[in-house]
């Protein structure tokens, strides 16, 4: 009798083996590593181009040095930029969209940036997808931190007349944004 | 002379006003620039805090999304992450002027195999509300690294080691039954 509990108990212990072992099988540990001593912060000096009233199809310029970045971070961080659609101040529905092709048309604007001391008259197009700003040979703006600078201009090319309806499209109040991001190299 | 004084009343007409929005002014920074959280399994969530440091004097309010880079950008060996829905994190902080708001980031991955063992690079974006025509925004680099273990699912091991548990212990029973069978001559 003695010898029969002996062996379902150790029946029992052996038939436990596989699951004790299966359920021991948790040694996941998550790490979270963060640079917490470091931190990001860029300053737009100016961050407005006041135009003022502009005609169809026409160039506006600003000065090459007209916008000053600067890196009051600690760390190095690489430049993008991004554009959008102009919409009518007030209204509604009447927008003039961001080419991606340097072309202009009714209803669409063209935007370029050019980096200040890069080869002249050398601009880049803004487009709506995030790019990293470069100079004509490719380099990209890097901003090593703790006050490092770079200078831009911006390009603005208005849009053809639109005649298509017979209304004055004339003093609407346009508003746009371009994005400067700042990620760490 | 009537066709030339048409033409100029035309482009008078069609002028616009491009234009920023009212003046503002703001200086922010992002803390920490790069996140790293290793080992994750599937199935299971991580969280981490960001904090957003408005240095104006006045309150701001914040604007977070995620933003998914493109290949040449993102940290060498890192695949674009699969779903930006993923990452949790409130969309509007409110930062009152010279302080700081800690923001709550959730990275849940769903209890598949398929998302074991990967390597994935997101980006959070924060940029202030209020634009002006240049508007600052600060990218934080998320890299999340996922483990080969699943959890919350099916735990493959501990169903095959029940069976191997049940089948050891009905060959135990079975042994026993056999030697206890009375013999008969």
């Amino acid at each position: 009798m003695n010898q029969r509990v002996v062996i379902i108990a150790l029946v029992i212990i052996l038939a436990l083996v596989p699951c004790w072992s299966a359920l021991a099988v948790d040694n996941s540990t998550v790490t979270i590593t963060m640079l917490t001593d470091k931190y990001v912060e860029i300053t737009l000096e100016p961050a407005e181009w006041n135009i003022g009233d502009v005609e169809p199809n026409r160039p506006y310029v600003t000065s090459p040095t007209w916008c000053t970045v600067t890196n009051e971070g600690n760390c190095v961080v690489n430049i993008y930029i991004k554009g959008e659609d102009a919409s009518w101040v007030g209204g509604s529905g009447y927008v003039w969209t961001l080419s991606s092709d340097n072309t202009t048309a009714v209803k669409k604007y063209a935007l370029w940036y050019h980096i200040a001391y890069d080869s002249a008259d050398s601009y880049t197009a803004i487009t709506k997808i995030d790019t990293q700003m470069r100079k004509t040979n490719g380099d990209a703006i890097q901003l090593i931190g703790n006050g490092d600078q770079k200078q831009f201009g911006l390009k603005l090319l208005t849009p053809l007349a639109d005649t298509s309806t017979g209304h004055f499209y004339g003093d609407r109040q346009m508003e746009t944004h371009i994005a400067i991001s700042a990620v760490i190299a | 002379m009537t066709r030339r004084t048409k033409y100029i009343c035309l482009i008078v007409a069609l002028s616009a006003i491009f234009l920023p929005s009212t003046a503002l002014a703001w200086s922010f920074s992002v803390s920490p620039v790069e996140v790293k959280i290793d080992n994750l399994p599937p199935g299971e969530e991580a969280e981490f805090n960001l904090t957003i440091h408005n240095r104006d004097d006045v309150s701001h309010t914040f604007i977070l999304t995620t933003h998914n880079p493109g290949e040449s950008e993102r940290r060498q060996g890192r695949a674009e992450f699969p779903d930006n829905s993923w990452v949790s994190f409130p969309r509007q902080v409110k930062v009152q002027a010279n302080a700081e708001a800690e923001v709550r980031v959730k990275v849940a991955i769903p209890s598949q195999q398929k998302w074991a063992g990967k390597d994935w690079e997101i980006w959070l974006a924060v940029a202030p509300e209020e634009k002006e025509l240049l508007v600052v925004n600060y990218y934080i680099r998320l890299l999340v690294s996922t483990g080969e273990e699943v959890k919350g699912g099916p735990n493959v091991g501990l169903i095959v080691g029940i069976a191997a548990g049940a089948l050891l212990l009905g060959c135990g029973v079975y042994y026993l039954r056999c030697r206890t069978k009375p013999k008969h001559p």
